[in-house]
């Protein structure tokens, strides 16, 4: 007996977590799959109908697809790149000892673990149109006040600033992390061979930290990829379409439009790309991880 | 002797409460059961606070009340009925918006059967109930009811030396714009949507008054018909006597410009005036504030009617004790209650009349009502089960034309989309 | 310029920037603070930004006309329940894919963490009305472990990695048997590890909105919807938004403070020395 146990540790082990995976995420996923392939809006009187690939045919005709798409792909990847420049930049001031350090790190922290469905309806005050801080200070300058979610021409951007105000500290943190452990002696001995400071951050500093960094940048692309929470609270995706990225079309083409069955061709569709990401990101790190 | 006497009077005691019991459980043929509710969370939530404990303890039916947002609540309803609509009994869902993709769902039951003559349905506003009808058949009970009206600000009005009685047309509106913005510096002519998706509902009210719809009467899209056009046009010349920044605004927005004494008319839903003289978000007094039913284009006045109604789900188990709940909440007691209590604006005809409600509110809203009562003519969305995603394409069309497109052009793009999401509609109501 | 005026420039310097990068980072946080403690009325007022006279009348209305009280010791209660039971099936196997090497099924779990919410709402609907469980507790924290259980193992496998196999090898030595060892020897060694991922799943936890949004009824909601119940139909009440913000964030904010260490540990899990 404890011979038979001692032998499937790792089947014991894994066991509970494998079985609430097949009954709550396997089936659930095989289900959204095959709706994929019917047409549904949830009618009690009509049952879905087998479409074929109907639905993926639509999709990819569908000028609001390839919008959704392209919208998803420029917020992620315009957040990412403001968010690795910025949270570099304040890593590397931080990462010295001062008094009040420990308060600092905590204040930076909150924009992360603060709820995002809350704190994007005091971003939604701040940018309103008429009670908005960012109006007030328009209007004391004389200019016209803008409803920065409310036009289709800012809305994106809007959504970003949040983003980037968000998450800026999380690459922030996580690049002071590889930060302290790069090791002062090779810092100390480049500033006797009299490298510049310029010289120490890109020939020394950079090159070190730029696995943490690269790893950082990816964890943080597919949280950002799905993002949800704030342009619900904010924008649902409006005004029209200014603001809807795959997540949420997907959302809107299910629970605004009832058509299950193309809701769920674009998350099966948004999935595969997820995993294509995630793919290239695990090759990435191995890469990365074997330079260190 | 004195101990028979006491016997025979326990006896008698628990037969009369034996007795008491018997008639309490033929008085309360629901006692017991437990009902589902969602509601939306305005002010129908707070009318449930203040009397659902009187439901509960009449019939002995347990209700668990639920209040949601707009779209959360049309999001719990959709995943609810997926799932055969079991676990909800009663709901609230925006008529004008929802009752046609509902009903074609067979998301709801039908209500003619269950109502008798002393329900009096027929005392409900005609347009309320349209709303909430599909071939005839009723779906839902209406609960309040909301026009699109003029909001104007007499202290505002007297200065620029405006009768707001001189108002009938979109015209008249216009010239008073101005004159407010000659005689009032620093001040604005209407609190106006801009934003194209949001403004959908109150541009549709030009759009009749000058003779357009959304749909034609072939059943065709028509939002690019001249009627219609010209609709929009008199709606974008009203923006330039909006506040600043309106092409982004929404009624939310509408509402605290207004309020501030930014401009001089808004117009916008009814529903909302509590907010507008309340003094702790607004600086308009109650004195202050005036209503008036819309104004006429030149082919009539017309306006929007909007309500939230109350409906039984087809899944439902408990239908008949469902039913009492939807009849108790919008019978003509509840809903002078709900009035009084300012936590409904009436739905029914005979509430709306009532002097004690008409005392109540601000001067004149009452009687704008009744008169709004009268020029309305359909809901606020085009009839039809796609009308969220039709919306959409008409509100980026705004978005273009109030920017300074060309109104025909977009118009044009959005009717073709319609035209498509209504082909779907007949394609597959006959598969 | 002499060597000490340098040190000090350069130190008022770094002051500066200190601060600049601050006040951006706290600014939401303080606009909500201040906003919650003012009506209506003065939110829209220019003139009343700083100078106003603040009510409390928004946290009164946030737990007696709004009733909060009931989402917020929802939201406790599933985000505790869920973020125990993860942690009970979690921490075992993340010891395990690190000790046998499970690569599979560290990729599934990875996928698990990456599929999109929305995908699971539809399904998980009909399979919980189908067993009778829709608007359950039970519910939602089976759909709040679907979050944490992925995010544990995701942290706990590095950690568990980095400890040396010795560890346990010296006790099986002595006669334990593998899974002896793992509860008597590395689990009290593995707990700054449990630490981290409990904060961590524990604030995501909180935070979560979708699936309260869609599974939870007025008995189990969340706190994250609860607070729409601020913008209804005919007007959207800001000030009691904001207190409600408050009274979300509040709690989080708290356990930042006293578990900073904790929190930046683990968010820097499988990102540094991968």
């Amino acid at each position: 007996m404890i011979n038979w146990i001692d032998r499937n540790t790792k089947w014991l082990l894994t066991l509970p977590v494998i079985l609430f995976i097949l009954l709550m995420v396997a089936y659930p996923l095989f289900y959204t799959f095959q709706l994929s392939f019917h047409s549904w809006s949830m009618s009690a009187v009509k049952p879905m109908k087998f479409v074929g690939f109907a639905n993926y045919i639509k999709m990819f005709n569908n000028p609001k697809f390839w919008q959704a798409w392209k919208l998803t792909l420029t917020y992620s990847v315009v957040c990412l790149a403001f968010e690795t420049l910025i949270g570099l930049c304040i890593a590397l001031l931080l990462n010295r000892s001062f008094r009040g350090s420990g308060l600092v790190r905590t204040m930076f922290l909150l924009p992360i673990v603060a709820t995002p469905g809350a704190i994007a309806i005091v971003w939604k005050m701040i940018y309103d149109p008429a009670l908005g801080i960012i109006a007030f200070i328009m209007k004391a300058w004389g200019m016209n006040p803008v409803a920065w979610l409310g036009n289709s021409q800012t809305a994106l951007g809007a959504l970003m600033v949040m983003d980037i105000w968000e998450h800026s500290p999380q690459i922030m943190l996580i690049c002071l992390g590889g930060l302290s452990g790069i090791p002062t002696d090779s810092l100390e001995a480049a500033s006797i061979d009299g490298a510049s400071n310029w010289q120490r951050l890109t020939k020394i500093t950079l090159p070190l930290l730029s696995p943490t960094i690269l790893v950082a940048m990816m964890l943080r692309l597919i949280d950002s990829l799905k993002t949800y929470d704030q342009i619900y609270a904010t924008t649902q995706g409006g005004p029209g379409t200014s603001t809807q990225t795959i997540n949420v079309l997907a959302y809107r083409q299910a629970f605004e439009n009832f058509k299950f069955g193309e809701a769920s061709a674009t998350i099966v569709v948004f999935f595969l790309g997820l995993v294509l990401v995630t793919v290239v990101f695990n090759i990435l790190r191995r890469k990365a991880v074997v330079d260190y | 002797m004195k101990k028979l006497l006491a016997t025979l009077l326990a006896v008698a005691m628990l037969l009369s409460v034996a007795a008491v019991a018997g008639a309490e459980s033929a008085d309360k043929p629901f006692a017991g059961v437990t009902l589902s509710v969602l509601g939306n969370s305005s002010n129908a939530s707070t009318f449930m606070q203040n009397h659902l404990a009187e439901f509960e303890a009449e019939t002995g039916i347990h209700v668990n009340y639920e209040q949601l947002t707009n779209d959360q609540l049309n999001t719990k309803i959709l995943v609810s009925m997926a799932a055969g609509g079991a676990d909800l009994d009663v709901y609230m869902f925006m008529a004008y918006q929802n009752t046609k993709m509902y009903v074609q769902n067979g998301w709801l039951e039908p209500l003619d059967e269950y109502i008798t003559d002393d329900f009096e349905i027929g005392d409900f506003m005609e347009g309320c109930i349209d709303m909430s009808s599909v071939d005839g058949k009723l779906y839902g009970i209406p609960h309040g009811s909301e026009y699109s009206i003029v909001f104007y600000n007499k202290t505002m009005l007297k200065e620029a030396e405006i009768d707001p009685e001189s108002i009938k047309t979109y015209e008249d509106l216009l010239e008073a714009c101005k004159t407010i913005e000659e005689k009032l510096p620093g001040t604005h002519g209407v609190a106006l949507r801009g934003q194209g998706n949001g403004s959908v509902t109150i541009v549709i009210n030009p759009a009749r008054a000058y003779g357009g719809d959304y749909i034609d009467a072939e059943g065709k899209a028509a939002v690019n018909s001249p009627e219609f056009i010209k609709g929009v046009e008199m709606y974008r010349d009203l923006l330039q006597y909006a506040q600043e920044g309106a092409s982004t605004m929404s009624w939310s927005d509408t509402c605290n410009v207004f309020a501030q004494r930014q401009t001089a008319f808004r117009i916008d839903s009814d529903s909302q005036y509590h907010y507008l003289i309340d003094p702790t978000s607004s600086m308009v007094s109650e004195e202050e504030i005036g209503f008036l039913p819309l104004p006429a284009g030149d082919v009539c006045a017309s306006t929007t009617i909007g309500n939230w109604s109350v409906g039984m789900s087809y899944g439902s188990k408990n239908k008949e004790a469902a039913w009492e709940f939807i009849r108790w909440m919008n019978s003509k007691e509840a809903c002078l209650k709900a009035a009084l209590e300012e936590t409904a604006t009436p739905a029914r005809k005979s509430v709306l009349e009532n002097p004690e409600v008409q005392a109540l509110y601000p001067a004149g809203y009452t009687d704008t009502a009744i008169d709004s009562g009268k020029i309305a003519s359909g809901g606020a969305l085009p009839n039809m089960v796609y009308s969220s995603e039709a919306r959409t394409a008409l509100g980026e069309a705004l978005d273009e034309i109030f920017a300074g497109g060309d109104a025909k052009t977009y118009l044009d793009q959005a009717n073709a989309i319609m035209q498509e999401l209504l082909d779907q509609e007949a394609e597959e109501a006959a598969n | 310029m002499t060597k000490a005026q340098k040190k000090l420039l350069k130190k008022i310097g770094f002051t500066v920037l200190l601060i600049i990068v601050l006040f951006f980072t706290m600014f939401p946080f303080a606009y909500m603070l201040l906003s919650s403690f003012k009506r209506n009325v003065d939110l829209f007022n220019m003139e009343r930004l700083l100078i106003f006279s603040p009510t409390i009348q928004n946290y009164v209305d946030v737990f007696t006309r709004y009733s909060f009280a009931r989402p917020l010791m929802n939201t406790s209660l599933i985000s505790i329940v869920s973020t125990i039971l993860s942690l009970l099936i979690g921490v075992p196997a993340a010891y395990s894919i690190a000790r046998f090497k499970q690569k599979f099924f560290s990729v599934v779990i990875l996928a698990v963490r990456i599929i999109p919410g929305i995908a699971f709402l539809v399904p998980w609907y009909l399979i919980f009305t189908r067993i009778n469980l829709s608007g359950t507790y039970t519910s939602l924290i089976l759909c709040y472990m679907r979050l944490a259980l992925p995010y544990i193992v995701w942290i706990m496998i590095p950690f568990f990695e980095k400890l040396p196999a010795e560890l346990e090898e010296s006790a099986m030595v002595d006669g334990c048997i593998r899974l002896q060892a793992f509860y008597r020897i590395m689990l009290p060694v593995s707990v700054p590890g449990i630490v981290t991922a409990t904060i961590l799943v524990f604030i995501s936890s909180w935070n979560n909105f979708i699936f309260g949004l869609i599974l939870g009824t007025s008995r189990t909601q969340p706190l994250p919807v609860a607070i729409f119940s601020f913008i209804s139909y005919t007007e959207v009440n800001w000030g009691g938004l904001m207190a409600a913000a408050m009274v979300i964030t509040l709690p989080i904010i708290i356990i930042s403070l006293f578990l900073q260490k904790y929190i930046v540990a683990g968010l820097t899990a499988g990102a540094v020395k991968g």
